[in-house]
């Protein structure tokens, strides 16, 4: 019985002495992480600083612009400039030129590039020459492209003159209800190549015993394609219309060489506006508004993620 | 690698990278609101210094020459003039005179000094040959030495091939050679002044900015070309030997230095502007700037020549043709450290001008607490398309940003925008607590015009007025008309034009700068630019001729002798003087009516332009002194050289009465002395006006002329500054149907679009 007592108490002790040297590693390990978390962060902290400085920083400006008077006097006024944008009817034209430009546009884009990388994939004569003459508009600076177009697009440019061929009437492209029309056709002129590029690195980047596996179990093509290959290109397109999100937005620079401050309204847009009031320093109102337009985009590319997440999450690694 | 991988390494590089990222910080930050203006290292104190027998000084014939003043006198003698050169010496003060002779009929068009204290000029002589009716100038080539003989003198008449050839300049080397400079050539010649042959210049895209030898005995030579890469002055040496350019060194101050050349004892050269001096070196062709005028208290629109002292001051000639305050000032370098500052008040102007510059001397000069320092926003040195908008856009960074200037002048700013901003503080309450300035004293009508959202934003020093003057008979005695009344006179009159040479763009201009709120509710936000009336104003406009299609021919009749024959109906009318309205009855012959441009609130249609509107910023921290500003350039002291009717009703009632109250010339008899015409001729003379064939001498005003002006300047208004906009894009939409490629209900629907869009942004 002693003998078990004595056993028992060793056991205790070398469990006890276990637990004391697990609690001694677990205090290293604790330590050590803490160490490696500090340095980490300061590792990081230039960059976070910079983005501090350049994103956040400014936007927290913005928002303090948006809610005051102006920004000579500074007296806070709560939603009103937000109310006041709201009910603005040059505003909301802008709005919905933008909205149905990115609708029109983006998703064309998009198709038409993943289409175009589609046909470029396969074994064509003079691919390459193909693709550098997608990307050359890229290259392009944008006092010749806006040159090209006025001189294509002008009433007495070069369309007009095709079209007067067959009989047609001069249309004013960019003073009517067609000058949405010229700024999708630019759009796309510019964007096409980029867009190619990237969906023909991915559709390359395809495992290539998946097709073969599903060419095997005689697969049409377009279910290779809906049922494979876009899976594997979802974070692609994720990226890609993303990215023509944001190119919509910048086709604002020619549009603007090419109309001036205040063009005919189907084609005035958000940043017309915005640009507009930066020049009269109505801050409070361009604030405003950029506040609105990224609560939009958190949305749009919010439920962009949540579909990426959806269609392509049984392809991640 | 393995370094970089392992604990030291990564610290090291931690380090590194922190340090990197806190010395890219160090620039930044502010002094808690507005930047402090620049100090210089420098300043320069100004002595203003009064040579011997100043009173007899032409100073636009003065000369500077290493430490002296150089000016000349004439003494003539039937039309023979003996000359006196004067030298005084800017260091010591002595004086000397040498005296020659020119011969008779001859005056001195360019003269320079010798090293031996010699004289070279060209004399010119004018001869006019009755039989031809035709002028010509004789030129010569003199030398005088020390003592006033002549050494030389050569005819050079024939080198001047073109009848208006003009010498701008003339220099002697230091082996005494002379050149001579005119628009398109250097003139050379020998010590004894031979012609040496001459240096073309580069022909009409190019011009002589600056002439003179330097202190190393060489003749330089600034030239000023316009190519497709906007405009570029360079420094070159005129080689005699060669008759070329030489050494040619780009990047010379621009500001045209008055002509002249002044080289330092290094090599490097002193040249000005309007706004400040500078020293360039052409071994690294940059420019350095060493003071602004106005620090100096002196306005640098009238220096006329600098040069560098042998004890190291700088020597400037100044000439205010306006209050005739002209003269030398010596300008002594002093650390600034050194030197007591006063408060400095900055104030920001689009546009540099002389005007602006004689204030704020004078306030500089008066004032012992306050020093204000001009801050230009458009640039002299060079100029582009977008001079201006980039100038607007750094003034409205500087608003925002809290480096707003304490004072801001108005001209060429969208008033009412800034005004609805809260940029400028109310000068109401300092108008109401002043004891320098009377607000009831003031013409109420122009103080309305700067009044917005009930702050009073600015007060013009003086004002002018632009109008449109037609016959009695055909506009009606009522000042003030709609747009439709004046579309119905040119219907009623086809036969006549509305205004004399007016384009399509004028006229456009002219009907709607009053009438744009006519299409457009505010309100609402709604337009009618694509009704039937704004079409009907479009096809009214379209009837003028396009601006390049006017062509100004000398032997047309002139507009005074077009609206007498019934072939003008009106006249665009500007006034600045309290005499102008006999000139328009003149022409009309008959009784006039001062109408207006068109409006439709019925007011007289008549535009103010005001002058010297100083605005405070209300977050300026120096108010006070910023009004002690405006009063001091509102408060008459001194000569006002602002042009128009003064803002102050004392003085405009001064000026009537010396207009009504003049003083007629009379003989040793008391009797009055009359003209050809039998009429008395006032002290201070008379002056006329021709145009073309048509001439007039203005007389006495009556009180009823006078009446007209002052109610003109009762009702006027300044044109908004948001309108111009609007202007602009109706000008440019309505080309396309004035160059008959778009129908008038095209052009009007794409006015319309563009239109509503602008207002509902700005409603």
């Amino acid at each position: 019985m002693q003998k078990r007592r004595r056993q028992r108490l060793q056991g205790m002790q070398a469990g006890e002495n276990q637990v004391r040297q697990k609690r001694k590693q677990h205090g290293k390990t604790t330590r050590r992480a803490r160490k490696i978390r500090i340095s980490s962060g300061a590792f990081i902290a230039p960059s976070f600083l910079g983005v501090l400085l350049f994103f956040i920083l400014p936007f927290l400006v913005v928002i303090y612009y948006s809610l005051v008077d102006n920004p000579i006097s500074g007296n806070f006024v709560f939603f009103e400039n937000y109310d006041s944008i709201i009910h603005n009817a040059a505003f909301m034209r802008a709005v919905k030129n933008t909205a149905v430009f990115s609708a029109v546009a983006v998703p064309l884009a998009v198709v038409l590039s993943l289409i175009l990388a589609i046909v470029l994939e396969a074994k064509l004569p003079f691919r390459s020459q193909f693709r550098t003459f997608f990307l050359s508009p890229m290259m392009v600076p944008v006092a010749s492209i806006v040159l090209i177009w006025q001189v294509l697009f002008h009433y007495n440019g070069a369309v007009n003159d095709f079209l007067a061929v067959f009989g047609a009437d001069k249309i004013d492209w960019l003073k009517s209800e067609y000058s949405q029309v010229v700024v999708v056709i630019l759009f796309l002129w510019k964007n096409l190549g980029y867009n190619m590029i990237l969906f023909m690195a991915a559709l390359a980047s395809i495992p290539k015993d998946i097709l073969e596996v599903a060419r095997l179990e005689s697969a049409t093509p377009l279910q290779t394609f809906f049922y494979i290959k876009i899976r594997y290109l979802s974070s692609t397109l994720l990226f890609v219309t993303i990215m023509s999100l944001i190119n919509s937005f910048k086709v604002f620079r020619e549009v603007y060489l090419l109309t001036g401050d205040y063009p005919y309204d189907t084609i005035y847009m958000l940043q017309h506006f915005m640009n507009n009031k930066f020049k009269s320093i109505d801050y409070q109102a361009l604030s405003a508004a950029a506040v609105l337009m990224c609560l939009v985009m958190i949305v749009i590319i919010g439920l962009l993620f949540l579909a990426e997440n959806r269609f392509g999450k049984d392809v991640e690694g | 690698m393995s370094f970089f991988r392992n604990g030291p390494g990564r610290r090291m590089t931690l380090y590194a990278l922190c340090a990197a990222l806190a010395l890219s910080l160090v620039s930044c930050g502010k002094n808690g609101g507005k930047e402090e203006e620049k100090l210089p290292e420098w300043t320069y104190i100004p002595e203003f210094v009064e040579p011997e027998n100043a009173e007899d000084i032409s100073w636009y014939e003065t000369l500077l020459a290493g430490d002296d003043l150089y000016y000349y006198t004439s003494d003539w003698e039937g039309e023979k003039a003996t000359t006196s050169l004067h030298r005084w010496s800017a260091t010591d003060g002595s004086a000397s005179e040498v005296k020659f002779a020119l011969e008779e009929g001859e005056n001195l068009n360019q003269w320079c000094v010798t090293e031996d204290g010699g004289v070279c000029a060209v004399a010119a002589r004018w001869n006019y040959d009755e039989a031809t009716q035709t002028s010509r100038s004789d030129y010569a080539l003199v030398k005088y030495d020390a003592g006033g003989n002549q050494v030389f003198r050569q005819d050079i008449t024939s080198l001047f091939t073109d009848e208006y050839a003009y010498v701008n300049g003339m220099a002697v080397d230091g082996e005494g050679r002379i050149y001579l400079c005119t628009d398109d050539q250097v003139l050379l010649f020998d010590a004894e002044g031979n012609h040496a042959g001459e240096v073309k210049l580069a022909g009409m895209q190019s011009y002589s900015a600056g002439f003179g030898a330097g202190k190393d005995g060489k003749v330089y030579l600034v030239v000023t070309s316009y190519g497709d890469e906007g405009r570029d002055t360079a420094l070159s040496q005129v080689d005699f030997e060669t008759k070329s350019l030489t050494g040619e060194h780009k990047g010379y101050p621009s500001g045209n230095s008055a002509g002249t050349i002044a080289q330092d004892e290094n090599g490097g050269f002193l040249a000005f502007d309007s706004v400040s001096a500078y020293r360039y070196d052409p071994e690294t062709e940059q420019k350095e700037k060493l003071f602004d005028w106005l620090d100096c208290d002196i306005n640098g629109n009238y220096v006329r020549q600098i040069g560098i002292l042998s004890d190291g001051r700088v020597a400037a000639i100044y000439e205010d043709w306006n209050s005739g305050d002209s003269g030398l000032v010596l300008l002594t370098r002093k650390k600034t450290s050194e030197v007591v500052r006063k408060q400095q008040i900055v104030l920001g102007a689009i546009y540099s001008n002389a005007d602006l510059q004689d204030a704020a001397v004078k306030f500089n000069k008066s004032s012992d607490a306050y020093h204000v320092q001009i801050r230009y926003y458009m640039s002299d040195d060079s100029w582009s398309d977008t001079s201006y908008e980039d100038a607007i856009s750094r003034l409205n960074n500087d608003i925002t940003s809290g480096n707003c200037p304490d004072i801001i002048v108005l001209d060429g700013l969208n008033v009412e925008l800034l005004a609805a901003k809260g940029v400028f503080e109310d000068l109401s309450p300092m108008l109401e607590s002043s004891e320098v300035l009377d607000r009831s004293n003031m013409i109420e009508g122009v103080l309305d015009a700067y009044t917005m959202d009930g702050v009073l934003t600015a007060i013009p020093n003086t004002v002018g007025l632009q109008t449109v003057i037609g016959a009695k008979s055909k506009v009606g005695d009522t000042p003030g008309w709609t747009l439709e009344e004046m579309m119905a006179l040119a219907d009623a009159n086809p036969d006549a034009d509305l205004l004399y040479n007016s384009s399509r763009q004028s006229m456009l201009t002219a009907c709607l700068q009053y009438n744009i709120d006519s299409f457009i509710d505010w309100d609402s936000g709604s337009c009618s630019f694509d009704g039937e009336e704004f079409q009907r104003l479009l096809e009214f406009v379209a009837r003028f001729p396009d601006a390049d299609e006017i062509t100004w021919d000398a032997d047309a009749p002139s507009e005074p002798e077009l609206i007498q024959d019934g072939k003008v109906l009106l006249t665009a009318a500007y006034i600045y003087e309290l005499d102008e309205m006999q000139l328009y009855l003149a022409m009309f012959g008959e009784d006039i009516t001062a109408v207006g441009y068109p409006n439709p609130d019925g007011n007289n249609g008549c535009v103010l332009s005001a002058n010297g509107c100083y605005a405070i910023a209300s977050k300026s921290k120096v108010k006070d002194g910023a009004w002690a500003f405006i009063e001091s350039s509102l408060s008459g002291e001194g000569e006002n050289s602002d042009f128009g009717f003064p803002n102050n009703r004392s003085r405009l009632e001064q000026m009537v009465e010396d207009e009504l109250n003049v003083e007629y010339i009379r003989d040793a008899n008391g009797e009055l002395v009359l003209d050809e015409n039998g009429d008395p001729i006032p002290e201070g003379g008379s002056h006329g006006v021709g145009y073309g064939n048509w001439e007039y001498y203005y007389r006495i005003p009556t009180r009823e002329e006078i009446d007209m002006i002052l109610d003109l300047l009762e009702g006027a208004k300044p044109v908004s500054g948001g309108d111009t906009k609007i202007l602009s894009i109706i000008n440019e939409e309505a080309e396309a149907f004035f160059q008959g490629q778009k129908s008038v209900e095209d052009v009007a629907d794409i006015i319309q679009s563009r239109i509503n869009v602008y207002v509902n942004e700005n409603r």
